[in-house]
């Protein structure tokens, strides 16, 4: 039998993340709605739930739309960090996410950071458009590429038996933490 | 702050329609914020005011495949109806044949959700409302809910 034609429709969202050290960046690229944002979830769920970071950064810099499923999914998040005895950052997001972040007043329950120079003015411009800071999340090499087409999603599983390697301090490590100092 | 008297500014008689019928999956969700800011993008709105008419779509779509929907075996049917009004003004008609809200009011309040599991926010209606310049909701347990936003668009010269 021919193989059937693929039909699954490109992902709308997906995301990479980077451990170094004790801290887990996770980038989130496309739009988040109720639609992609389950996805989103589990998988980085069943990675906090390996890994067990100290600190999540949840880089919202590539996202291009984001409603109040958005924000169900910060929040979220912010209670797995704390179930984990560890903190949340969202990293510099996209002037397509900050209105309904302030609206939400996200930043009461979330540090929401910017790299140096690119914090957004009154106006809800960016100051300026120079390079990412070194305070920027590593960009290294995905860890694990997760889309938001629900075949493909893994489940959120909060009770990883088999973690690969482990660090000094007993977290899980991708890549090797010494060549992250700029993390 | 009187409802009515926010809706009764958007009298301006109707310069143009599009009614879009969709089945209530998730998937649609995109579907029906591009399908509305592409209809709207004839005034020459500006990036701010599509984003704002684009998240406020994603909202009431949602809220009617996530809640309206919630008890419905089928797939229900979602029925979006935009306006442009003189003026420079959108009407945004979003309704669903579903459970209905016993008590609009409380829906409406920031941070009230039933379906806090889902990892809903709650911040549904605060975004329509902040995002538009009216919202009316309409419900009847059992027959549906019917969301109606306007939003005035900036003076740009073009219509
Ligand atoms: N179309 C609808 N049909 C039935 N119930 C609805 C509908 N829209 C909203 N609701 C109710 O109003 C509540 C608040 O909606 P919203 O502000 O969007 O928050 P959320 O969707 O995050 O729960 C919902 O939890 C739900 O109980
Ligand atoms: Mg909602």
């Amino acid at each position: 039998m021919p193989p059937k034609p693929d039909l699954t429709p490109r992902p709308r969202a997906e995301f990479v993340c980077d451990t170094a050290g004790s801290i887990l960046s996770i980038r989130i690229r496309g739009e988040i709605d109720h639609h992609t944002a389950a996805a989103i979830r589990q998988g980085i769920d069943a990675t906090l739930f390996e890994k067990r970071p100290k600190t999540l950064i949840l880089d919202l810099s590539a996202v291009g739309f984001m409603d109040s499923s958005g924000l169900g999914l910060i929040m979220g998040r912010y209670s797995v960090m704390k179930e984990l005895g560890g903190e949340m950052t969202v990293w510099n997001p996209s002037p397509e996410t900050r209105a309904i972040l302030t609206l939400a007043g996200m930043e009461r329950l979330v540090k929401i950071a910017y790299p140096q120079g690119e914090e957004p003015t009154a106006d809800g411009e960016s100051s300026g458009h120079g390079q990412p800071s070194r305070t920027a999340p590593p960009r290294k090499p995905p860890c694990q590429r997760v889309t938001a087409t629900p075949s493909t999603a893994r489940t959120g599983s909060r009770n990883p038996r088999n973690p690969r390697k482990r660090g000094k301090n007993g977290l899980v490590y991708e890549t090797d933490p010494r060549k992250e100092k700029n993390a | 702050m009187s409802r009515t008297r926010r809706t009764t500014q958007f009298s301006g008689e109707i310069l143009n329609k599009i009614q879009i019928k969709l089945p209530a999956l998730s998937v649609n969700e995109s579907m029906a914020r591009a399908a509305v800011a592409a209809f709207v993008s004839q005034l020459d709105p500006g990036v701010t005011e599509i984003a704002d008419i684009k998240c406020a779509v994603s909202e009431a779509v949602t809220n009617a495949i996530v809640h309206g929907y919630r008890d419905t075996p089928e797939t229900g049917s979602i029925a979006i109806t935009v306006s442009i009004l003189s003026g420079r003004a959108v009407k945004i008609e979003i309704k669903d044949k579903g459970c209905g809200i016993p008590d609009v009011g409380q829906a409406r309040q920031p941070l009230y959700t039933t379906d806090a599991a889902g990892e809903r926010s709650g911040m549904g209606f605060t975004v329509m409302e902040s995002f538009t310049d009216a919202l009316k909701v309409t419900s009847k347990v059992g027959k549906g809910t019917t969301v109606t936003m306007w939003k005035k668009l900036s003076e740009r010269g073009r219509i």
